[in-house]
């Protein structure tokens, strides 16, 4: 497994100051023995990467998911081996389990809304509205992607995992990894240039 | 995002586009460069649960047994640790609603076997199953069997029984009176000659002029003549 360079000792005990630093090996082990101390240092360093794969993800209510992923997981941190990496790869194998189950529950429970025809898909968008959501980013482009790819990309990039971490989370060889990986970027690819030269 | 992660990610998307031999490509970089920039610089504000739970800390007591730092595979088999109180588990809601599973089904079996025992020591009960079994499982040929079957308890055959008695009901009264009998063997006696009450018919009706067939007793007929033909028992 790639070693993770986690670096300094953030200042970060209380809940005014949870600024995403990085988790040091005392921090580490005060959380792993269930201090407070622990607990907090664990959750204002990993949770803005747990909101960010939450939101990068599409989900509506990523900051009470991110909660909810901590909630679990805090209680459960004295079985977690593996160091910063298993701690780390722990919190988004809870975090993807989540994913998956609020995904499932999304598809169960029927979308009820007032009718508000800019909501309406079934019309044919015009070409200015074309080129504004041409700019409207990268959650566009993901979109369009296969889940497995987006799920690939978002967990190396925004959770920060390496292929082998991904690998655990995803249930998949390391190889499987790499080739999803290799196709997600492809595909990322084609879309921002054909993005880029509509709207140039 | 902090200063410290920015190159890291750098490096990341620069090893990543490497692998794929895209990292001419400026778009897809600024693309995951976007992509990394979804997370945000401040953890998001504890709610109250987990508010607490920060503060609180939780199995204090197992703080020695991670001083030492295993590398053994990593933490996906955590997941069965003890939870502490307030947070709920799903395998909790699961054997919840298996345990509900359970009672309801015991429930319904115990009213099962009630019932089942109530109806067994009726004997209404018994003998309508079991007539209503036959009459199901009988073939229809015999169907019409069936019909006499019920007509022999009610109460309107009773009586029937006792109409071809009629006949012999008029011999019994002398169980009730003594006095009828004996008229009776003298009815009898004059029984022929009230058979040939028709003597008196023949007054009546000069239609019937074949006395030819009852000259047998042309002398009786006097004797029930006076009385008529319904006074042969007021006679005697």
């Amino acid at each position: 497994m790639r070693p993770l360079d986690w670096g300094r000792t953030p200042a970060v005990t209380g809940r005014d100051s949870l600024l995403a630093e990085q988790l040091s090996d005392d921090e580490l082990s005060a959380a792993l023995a269930g201090d407070p101390s622990g607990f907090s240092a664990v959750y204002s360093v990993i949770s803005p990467a747990v909101f960010g794969y939450f939101r990068a993800r599409g989900v509506d209510d990523a900051e009470a998911l991110t909660q909810d992923v901590f909630v679990d997981v805090l209680p459960k941190l004295a079985n977690v081996t593996g160091g910063h990496a298993g701690l780390r790869t722990f919190i988004f194998s809870v975090a993807h389990a989540r994913l998956v189950d609020h995904h499932r529950r999304a598809e169960r429970t029927p979308y009820l809304a007032e009718y508000d025809p800019r909501d309406d898909a079934r019309y044919v968008p015009s070409a200015e509205d074309e080129v504004l959501g041409s700019l409207g980013g990268i959650a566009d482009s993901l979109s369009r992607l296969n889940e497995e790819q987006r799920e690939v990309l978002v967990l190396r990039i925004v959770a920060d995992l390496s292929i082998e971490q991904v690998a655990r989370i995803m249930d998949k060889t390391p190889g499987a990894i790499k080739q999803l990986q290799r196709r997600g970027l492809n595909a990322l690819r084609e879309l921002v240039t054909e993005k880029d030269h509509a709207a140039s | 995002m902090t200063g410290t992660r920015e190159p890291q990610q750098e490096g990341r998307i620069q090893a990543m586009l490497q692998d794929a031999g895209l990292e001419s490509s400026t778009e897809l970089r600024r693309s995951l460069e976007e992509l990394g920039a979804l997370v945000p610089d401040r953890a998001p504000a504890p709610r109250p649960d987990l508010a607490a739970l920060l503060a609180r800390g939780s199995f204090a007591s197992a703080a020695a047994t991670t001083a030492a730092m295993p590398t053994v595979p990593p933490a996906l088999d955590a997941r069965e640790s003890p939870l502490p109180a307030g947070v709920s588990s799903l395998a909790e809601r699961r054997g919840r609603k298996r345990r509900l599973a359970i009672v309801s089904g015991a429930v319904l079996g115990a009213m099962t076997l009630g019932a089942g025992a109530v109806a067994a020591s009726s004997e209404d009960f018994r003998e309508n199953v079991s007539h209503t079994v036959g009459s199901i499982f009988q073939p229809t040929g015999q169907t019409p069997d069936t019909a006499p079957e019920p007509a022999r308890p009610s109460p309107s055959d009773i009586p029937a029984a006792p109409v071809p008695s009629r006949a012999t009901g008029a011999t019994t009264p002398p169980a009730s009176a003594d006095a009828a009998p004996a008229p009776r063997p003298d009815a009898a006696v004059p029984a022929k000659p009230g058979a040939s009450a028709a003597p008196p018919a023949v007054g009546r009706d000069g239609v019937l002029p074949t006395p030819s067939q009852r000259p047998v007793t042309p002398g009786t007929p006097r004797i029930p003549g006076p009385g008529g033909n319904r006074d042969l028992p007021g006679q005697p």
